[in-house]
């Protein structure tokens, strides 16, 4: 009977915890890091992952860069439209992300298609449009494959390539982007419990630039 | 008192022996259609059959009533041809999941008795005359 007790205290002890922990978690800075020394004052900085400079045309044919998301967070993640298996999954989860934003022009969606043969800027504003979407908030982006496959790779970490089969391979994550092109955060988008974190990430992060 | 306990398990049991090999075969068909739904449809036209803003259709009694032909074929062998309900055109492609012709009549069998007034159950003889006519248009 004493050991039951105990054991339940522990199990209570610990489950009070959880919420608490998720709480104060701050959020990471994913990818690799420098750590560097400043010669003349000695102090040491770590430089941390960013997203490259890209260069990629959006839905209403404007340019896409680094620039557009100035001074904003935005979530990004990679699709094509005609992806018959996680994408409509990603999509819904994407959908709830962007309403629960609604209220801020500080945070931006950015999905990028895996497919540009198919996906050109005609079928993207057909399917932002189907999606009712507004452009100036959600960008869907295309470009040259090798830039997408290169940029998805080395910024995001994510896997993006051909299966040798015609088919295509691609993440099914959605990841946090801050202000100065960090990525903090990457999230299962077929999740809806994944996606809950997304958004309390996302309102987390938002409060760091508040001033 | 026992005697009466067995008595009422009997009879109950008698009772459920009532139900027909027919109503059996349908309570079959809607647990596997939608066991099937939830696997192979549920992501673009969702759980509750709603479809997803403009971008996948909605599970519509009336359509499957007046198409059942081109719905049969279209999960059977995926359909890359545009189709209208209530006003709205949806463009995208359905893909070709590889499904039986029975796993296709459990599929349809549990959308016409939770869409449609479904009655009774579109078998797996009848899909396959159908598939039969299916021919080559739209397929995936």
């Amino acid at each position: 009977m004493r050991i039951l007790f105990w054991i339940s205290f522990t199990v209570l002890a610990f489950s009070a915890c959880g919420p608490k922990k998720e709480m104060n978690r701050k959020l990471p800075f994913l990818g690799r890091f420098e750590v560097v020394k400043n010669e003349s004052t000695g102090a040491v900085d770590t430089l941390y992952h960013k997203i490259d400079d890209f260069r990629f045309v959006n839905q209403d044919s404007t340019w896409i860069t680094a620039e557009t998301f100035a001074d904003k967070i935005y979530v990004a993640d990679f699709f094509f439209t005609t992806c018959p298996d996680i994408c409509p999954k990603m999509k819904t989860q994407m959908l709830r992300v962007y309403d629960s934003m609604k209220l801020t022009d500080e945070v931006l969606f950015l999905s990028h298609t895996v497919d540009p043969k198919h996906d050109s800027v005609a079928v993207l504003k057909d399917f932002a449009e189907r999606l009712s979407v507004e452009s100036n908030r959600w960008h869907f982006v295309t470009g040259a494959k090798e830039d997408i496959y290169k940029h998805g790779q080395t910024s995001y970490m994510a896997s993006v390539m051909e299966d040798g089969s015609g088919g295509l391979i691609h993440s099914g994550r959605f990841f946090l982007i801050d202000k100065e092109r960090h990525v903090r955060g990457a999230y299962d988008g077929t999740d809806p419990a994944s996606v809950d974190l997304l958004i309390k990430d996302i309102k987390k992060l938002m409060k760091t630039y508040e001033k | 008192m026992k005697n009466s306990v067995i008595f009422i398990f009997i009879a109950f049991g008698a009772f459920s022996c009532f139900s027909s090999a027919e109503d059996i075969k349908l309570r079959r068909y809607m647990v596997a259609g939608e066991r099937l739904y939830e696997q192979h449809c549920s992501n673009c036209h969702q759980l509750d059959g709603a479809g997803f803003q403009k971008l996948y259709p909605p599970i519509d009694g009336e359509y499957l009533k007046g198409n059942l032909s081109q719905v049969i074929c279209g999960i059977k062998y995926g359909s890359s041809d545009s189709l209208t309900i209530k006003g709205v055109k949806y463009v995208l492609p359905m893909p070709d999941a590889h499904l039986t012709d029975l796993e296709v009549a459990e599929i349809v069998t549990y959308l016409s008795h939770t869409w449609a007034d479904g009655q009774g159950i579109i078998g797996v003889n009848e899909v396959k005359e159908i598939v039969k006519e299916c021919g080559d248009i739209g397929r995936q």
